[in-house]
């Protein structure tokens, strides 16, 4: 999906069809996982890695190795109105830039190791 | 006779939302109000998963229970099949909002916009008072198919005449057009296709009007796609009741596919569009299930779902897994 991105995070139409994506707006996780660390679905997490955390709701699915954590959204939004509210996690506050992983496309390699724990709260209007 | 259906090939469906935009922004409805909407459904466990896609809106059903449950009849069912409802009758009891199976309708009591309590120019210029604390869903566009009626033009062909939903699909997933406009019948070699006239005639006089399949046969919008038709055939698929819309009672009939490659013979593959070769499916037929009795709001998409999982064999698709959406 490509709401996530660059403009059109800012259009109000944008956002609220991609929430009909699942995932969209939170922390992808396998459920088996996250019975295991004992978050339920719409919880609150911290995605951390050796350069910074992110926050979002957790959403369980089946359809994800039990290893591996996704985050559809790789922009983060500090000042824009609208889009700053999202409150959505982002890639790119964990993942580090990196030249060798960046391919011609101007894509990354956005891989990274994280550690995932539970917040406080529960986070309203997380996508079930 | 003019019956207006829609088809949804749920091979076809990405899940992209484009219907879902398309519609907000041709009938501006209001933030949160989605008339046309992709639900996104994941069945089994890993690493047996499987997710689908599928488009939902008002089906503007044959025997429509929010017709049956409007106090002030505002609600009817249009000769042409069309489930409309005169906003001036409506007095937003919401009766039909808890009645409708599918979760179609909804109810806005005061008019917001997406930014505040001032509408962008888009949203000004499609802003419509008489939508405010009344019931409202998917009309099929239809001031665009009432429009046809004085051009001339065909619904489904034209596309200034065709729903906006279906004009944007991005795959070809969805198509629209009258099921009993003869016209359409004679576009492509029909001859060769003597499916099309069993099917037309074994089709139920009414069935509901937005049907899903994995091909137009199943879904009885055989004159739009011959070509599908044909490979039900050459795959020796039985023709007759299940392999119709039959006429159900809010359930439409669905085929889902395995997604497998058939050896052999390729019939999926259409020379004009030569991509078409990713989607092609390995059909299985869906149990031929009784009529359901009223349901809970989206239980209707439980039994697709099951079906789905039936026609996978027992045990392999969702090893017994809960749905979801």
């Amino acid at each position: 999906m490509q709401y996530h991105a660059g403009g059109n995070v800012g259009i109000e139409l944008m956002a609220e069809v991609s929430r009909n994506i699942r995932g969209h707006d939170g922390v992808i996780m396998n459920a088996k996982t996250a019975a295991r660390y004992g978050i339920a679905e719409g919880d609150r997490i911290e995605v951390r890695s050796h350069i910074g955390a992110t926050y979002g709701a957790a959403v369980l699915v089946q359809g994800v190795r039990p290893d591996t954590l996704v985050i559809l959204g790789q922009f983060d939004h500090w000042a824009q109105p609208f889009a700053k509210d999202l409150d959505r996690p982002s890639l790119n506050t964990i993942a580090p830039m990196s030249l060798e992983l960046t391919d011609a496309t101007g894509s990354g390699s956005d891989i990274v190791k994280v550690q995932v724990r539970k917040m406080e709260g529960h986070m309203e209007g997380a996508q079930a | 006779m003019t019956r207006y259906v829609t088809t949804i090939d749920l091979r076809r469906c990405v899940g992209c939302q484009t219907c879902t935009a398309a519609c907000k922004g041709a009938n501006a409805t209001p933030p949160g109000i989605q008339w046309r909407r992709v639900l996104d459904i994941e069945t089994g466990e890993f690493p047996d998963v499987r997710r689908t896609f599928l488009p939902m809106a008002c089906m503007h059903c044959a025997n429509p229970p929010c017709e049956e449950v409007c106090p002030t009849k505002a609600t009817t069912k249009r000769a042409d099949g069309l489930v409309a409802i005169d906003y001036d009758l409506c007095i937003g009891c919401a009766n039909c909002v808890m009645a409708c199976p599918y979760d179609a309708r909804s109810i806005v009591h005061a008019s917001h916009f997406s930014y505040g309590d001032q509408p962008l120019p888009s949203e000004a210029k499609g802003f419509d008072p008489a939508r405010v604390a009344v019931s409202m869903k998917c009309t099929f566009c239809v001031d665009r198919i009432d429009e046809a009626a004085i051009t001339g033009r065909i619904p489904g062909v034209h596309p200034e005449v065709t729903p906006a939903c279906v004009n944007s699909c991005i795959s070809g997933a969805m198509e629209f057009g009258d099921i009993e406009d003869p016209r359409k019948q004679r576009q492509p070699a029909s001859g060769a296709h003597p499916s099309i006239t069993a099917c037309t005639k074994n089709s139920a006089p009414n069935p509901a009007s937005t049907t899903y399949g994995t091909s137009h046969e199943e879904t009885g919008q055989e004159n739009l796609r011959p070509r599908v038709a044909a490979t039900a055939a050459q795959l020796g698929l039985a023709r007759g009741g299940q392999l119709h819309c039959r006429r159900r009672r809010w359930r439409p009939a669905v085929v889902q596919c395995a997604g497998r490659r058939r050896a052999g013979a390729d019939p999926w593959r259409d020379p004009a569009r030569p991509d078409t070769d990713r989607w092609r499916p390995d059909l299985r037929l869906v149990r031929d299930r009784p009529a359901v009795a009223r349901p809970e709001c989206l239980s209707a998409f439980r039994h697709i779902l099951d079906d789905a999982r039936s026609v996978r064999g027992a045990g392999t698709f969702s090893r017994g897994a809960p749905w979801r959406c």
